[in-house]
């Protein structure tokens, strides 16, 4: 399956929503989802049943890395932080993002 | 806790699977603690939290199969996965094995059967070189005799050596008591012509008398070297010891050279088939020549026996094994057939789980499964539901093949060596493959569920259509035979047999006759005794062309030429159609057969023979029985008294309303008396011996009729699953066709039709398939057709009603 995920849409769009969130810091799932869904003004909403598959998977790929640590509450709970792949495929995947957008708002005369 | 997530979880105890307990568990307090501060009860809040986050079982489940694709692509992991998913089925597992168990273990069992006898070579040395000889006369196949057998080995130079061999029940004499045991006389040198030699002691030279060999199975019964056995009048030095393949199955465990008198039997008899080794070098060819060569000689030197005879060397394994051929290969057929459909039902219903596999699928590859990895998944889960069916199949195919061995042991007594062996066991392992496979590239399939279904369902009910159509076949052909008249009256008839050794005087056996009418006619209630030389339908007959006194042109055709008492005709109840029975010295009876065939139904007074001296004056004609089977009409027949043919293997046939057990004690004693050599061999009432008769046709019948009765189960099975998933799939569109005027009848009808077409399909494929292959009658495959057919629409009934009576609001809110 490598790198040939684009073609799904949702995948990839969450991929990219959980590296950019974990980029600068370590957060665990909670916090990830509540985040992506505060940042957006409530507009997206990270199921659970979403977030954990897709964060074990990037942690597959190696874009990701998680150890277990304490809360400020000093609870015990998985964080997730980007690695340097991560950071690399952030990167490229903004980019590539960023030019589909331009692409569309040309076409559709919004530019 | 299943065995595989044990192991998993004591290798890798910080697995995936804890971890996401403990992430989830986080997630959800966390979570509950937004909702307590947004003002819910602590109790509210977990609930809330809990729902949100869904199944929390489901979950961790998605997760753990996630950890079981990316980080150990296992097999123990992917057979992890796959036992859950097919536990959480239990009836579709349960089915699945059962009837991958039936296909195989019924396969395996036809399979050893047909390896052993057909397909290997006869397990003895050199079995390439070993033929035998078929005498033929005018295009019919006789039975040699040891003259015969004595000239073959001497005039044709490829042979090594000729021999043969025939059984015989003789009294053996066992401190004090007196048992009957099968043994084989051999004519010439039996061992060394199979190519064996004893393990132990020393081989006998075929005119050696009062020695004996034991098969290495008969040493454990009859004794060792050395030992004297008390066999009939005379006693056995036994000499040296076989292997038992000497036996070819037969259950007979003492070997002893053919009496003289046998040995020196007339060039007319014929009750040998001539066994044949080729020397090392000889072909095949040169070996044919040479014996068609020799056949013309022996015409020459002996014209009253041998005159126009040819020969045919026959490869032995065909012609030992040519009676069980045909019913083995049909019924491998046929179990092969079933197998198929069996698979394609599998498929089927496996196909039928795909629509709760698809969202799993798209779970998996979400999570990050390759397309690999799932068809895999799909492997594993084929295999081991085939695994399982292989183990269950196994037991079915020991019962089954206990079953065949029964139904052929009459008819074919080397079946009792066939084995479940390494080799068989492949098979069924390469069958198991075969299920696995198939049934992983239909669930890979990215076929519509609906066509791969109709598909397999139209493949299953053509072949079940071929299956019900040799089932009818054959049930009919057996009702036939059963409904032919017999020619008498089996009822209240009991048949004790009297074994003799064929070398005893012609006049000894007169006179056990004698006594033996007056002691057992003596018995209480005993109404009448009868003696014949062979009972009705058990085959075999001496027979001869008869000269017929008077009569211009010869009798080309062999009759039968039998022996009875004059009470026999009486007691059978077969009638006397003129003149007198059986009485007087040098007079005989004929069948109407023979009567209407050579007289114009006028015998009386005429005279017959059977080797042109002798001649008897015909005093009746008696209702034809028929001999040979139920098959074949009543042949002409010639009764002769006992006075004038002699013949030492006797039916006495009791009428009485006694049951067997009751006469027996008191038959076995009068017999011991009756000739020192004569032995009881068991008593039965008449009608069960004619039942052995029918067995082997009769458990065909019933192996194919279960065979096909399972396909029907099978089609009604497959079209209910597919119908079933077909009209809930049009759910919706029912929904909309009932809103907008269709009435109930309308739905049900058009599901059913749709039935109809895979029926009406299946059946233009089977039946020109059947008329093609010649082997089944038009008229079975019409009726398999329609019972195909019917079985079809039945399958459909219930899904269709059910489409019909949907209420079109609830249709419509499905999605």
């Amino acid at each position: 399956m490598a790198a040939t995920s684009k073609n799904d849409g949702l995948q990839g769009a969450l991929s990219l929503l959980i590296l950019k969130t974990v980029a600068h810091r370590a957060l665990h799932g909670y916090a990830i989802a509540s985040q992506i869904q505060r940042i957006s003004d409530d507009l997206l909403r990270v199921e659970e049943g979403s977030l954990y598959p897709a964060l074990h998977r990037l942690e597959q790929e190696g874009l990701i890395q998680s150890e277990w640590g304490l809360t400020e509450t000093n609870r015990k709970a998985r964080f997730y932080q980007i690695t340097s792949a991560g950071q690399k495929r952030l990167d490229q995947e903004l980019d590539s993002y960023r030019r589909i957008q331009r692409g569309i708002s040309l076409v559709l005369g919004e530019a | 806790m299943s065995i595989f997530r044990r192991l998993y979880a004591s290798i890798f105890p910080d697995s995936v699977r804890t971890r996401a307990e403990e992430e989830a568990a986080f997630h959800v307090d966390m979570k509950a603690d937004d909702y307590i501060a947004q003002g819910m009860s602590p109790r509210e809040a977990q609930l809330r939290a809990r729902r949100d986050f869904g199944n929390v079982a489901m979950m961790q489940e998605e997760t753990g199969n996630r950890d079981l694709f990316l980080s150990l692509e296992g097999f123990a992991n992917d057979a992890r996965v796959a036992w859950r998913r097919l536990r959480r089925s239990p009836v579709f597992l349960a089915t699945s094995v059962f009837l991958l168990a039936f296909g195989i273990g019924v396969n395996t069992a036809i399979f050893s059967v047909v390896d052993h006898l057909l397909l290997r070579p006869l397990p003895l040395p050199n079995p390439d070189r070993l033929y035998v000889v078929e005498e033929y006369v005018e295009g019919k196949i006789r039975n040699s005799n040891p003259a015969r057998l004595a000239d073959w080995a001497a005039r044709v130079e490829s042979f090594e050596r000729t021999a043969s061999t025939y059984g015989e029940t003789i009294g053996l004499d066992d401190n004090g008591s007196r048992r009957g045991v099968q043994v084989m006389r051999m004519v010439g040198d039996w061992p060394a012509v199979l190519g064996l030699s004893p393990v132990e002691g020393r081989s006998i030279s075929p005119t050696e008398d009062n020695v004996a060999l034991l098969t290495r199975s008969g040493a454990a019964r009859f004794g060792k070297i050395g030992s004297k056995l008390r066999l009939g009048e005379e006693i056995f030095e036994v000499v040296g010891i076989l292997p038992d393949e000497v036996a070819l199955g037969e259950e007979v465990g003492i070997l002893t050279p053919a009496p003289r008198s046998v040995m020196n039997a007339s060039r007319r008899a014929g009750f040998l088939t001539v066994a044949a080794r080729l020397r090392p070098n000889a072909t095949l060819a040169a070996a044919t020549a040479q014996a068609e060569a020799a056949a013309q000689s022996m015409g020459k030197d002996h014209p009253e026996t041998d005159r126009g005879m040819t020969v045919k060397l026959v490869d032995a394994q065909a012609a030992w094994t040519s009676d069980i051929r045909k019913s083995a290969w049909m019924l491998q057929g046929a179990s092969m057939l079933l197998l198929i459909i069996t698979i394609a039902n599998l498929a089927a219903l496996l196909a039928a789980r795909t629509k709760d596999r698809e969202r799993e699928t798209r779970i998996r590859s979400f999570l990050g499964a390759t397309k690999w990895s799932i068809v895999r998944l799909h492997m594993v889960e084929a295999g081991l539901v085939s695994l399982l069916g292989c183990f269950a199949a196994a037991g079915v195919a020991v019962l089954g093949l206990k079953y065949l061995q029964n139904a052929f042991a009459n008819q074919f007594a080397a079946i009792s060596i066939v084995t479940i062996d390494a080799r068989v066991f492949t098979f069924v392992l390469a069958l198991g493959l075969v299920a696995t496979l198939l049934c992983t590239a239909i669930m890979a399939s990215r076929r519509s569920l609906g066509m791969r279904a109709s598909a397999l369902v139209v493949i299953e009910a053509s072949l079940g259509l071929l299956l019900v159509a040799a089932a009818f076949g054959i049930a009919k052909e057996f009702a036939d035979r059963q409904s032919r008249p017999l020619g008498f009256a089996p009822q209240n008839l009991l048949v004790a047999r009297v074994d003799m050794p064929w070398s005893v005087d012609n006049s000894d056996i007169e006179q056990v006759i004698d006594r033996g009418l007056e002691q057992f006619g003596a018995l209480p209630g005993v109404m009448s005794v009868a003696v014949v030389d062979r009972l009705p339908l058990g085959g075999g007959t001496q027979s001869a062309k008869p000269v017929i006194r008077g009569r211009q042109e010869p009798v080309t055709e062999e009759v039968g030429f039998r022996m009875a008492t004059p009470t026999y005709f009486a007691t059978m109840t077969i009638p006397i159609l003129a003149g007198n029975g059986l009485g007087e010295k040098d007079t005989v009876v004929v069948n109407d057969v023979l009567s209407r065939r050579y007289f114009d139904g006028n015998p009386i007074g005429r005279y017959i023979s059977n080797d042109g001296k002798k001649f008897f004056r015909i005093a009746g004609v008696v209702g034809g029985v028929r001999t040979e089977s139920k098959n074949k009409e009543a042949m002409p027949e010639v009764w002769l008294s006992y006075r004038d043919w002699a013949w030492p293997k006797l039916e006495f046939i009791l009428s009485t309303s006694q049951p067997a057990s009751a006469l027996a004690p008191s038959l076995r004693r009068l017999v011991t008396q009756l000739h020192a050599s004569a032995l009881l061999d068991d008593v039965t009432p008449l009608q069960q011996r004619l039942d052995k008769v029918d067995l082997e046709p009769r458990r065909g019948r019933d192996m194919l009729a279960l065979f096909g009765f399972v396909a029907l189960c099978l089609v009604i099975a497959g079209v209910y699953g597919v119908m079933a998933g077909e009209s809930l799939r049009r759910t919706r569109e029912m929904g909309i066709r009932l809103a907008i005027g269709a009435t109930p009848t309308n739905i049900f009808g058009l599901i059913l039709k749709q039935a109809l077409k895979l029926a009406a399909i299946s059946l233009v494929i089977a039946i020109p398939l059947g008329l093609y292959s010649g082997q089944l009658e038009p008229r079975m495959l019409i009726y398999a057709g329609l019972a195909i057919a019917t079985a079809i629409a039945f399958a459909a009934l219930w899904p269709a009603w059910r489409a019909a009576r949907i209420a079109p609001a609830t249709a419509l809110r499905t999605e």
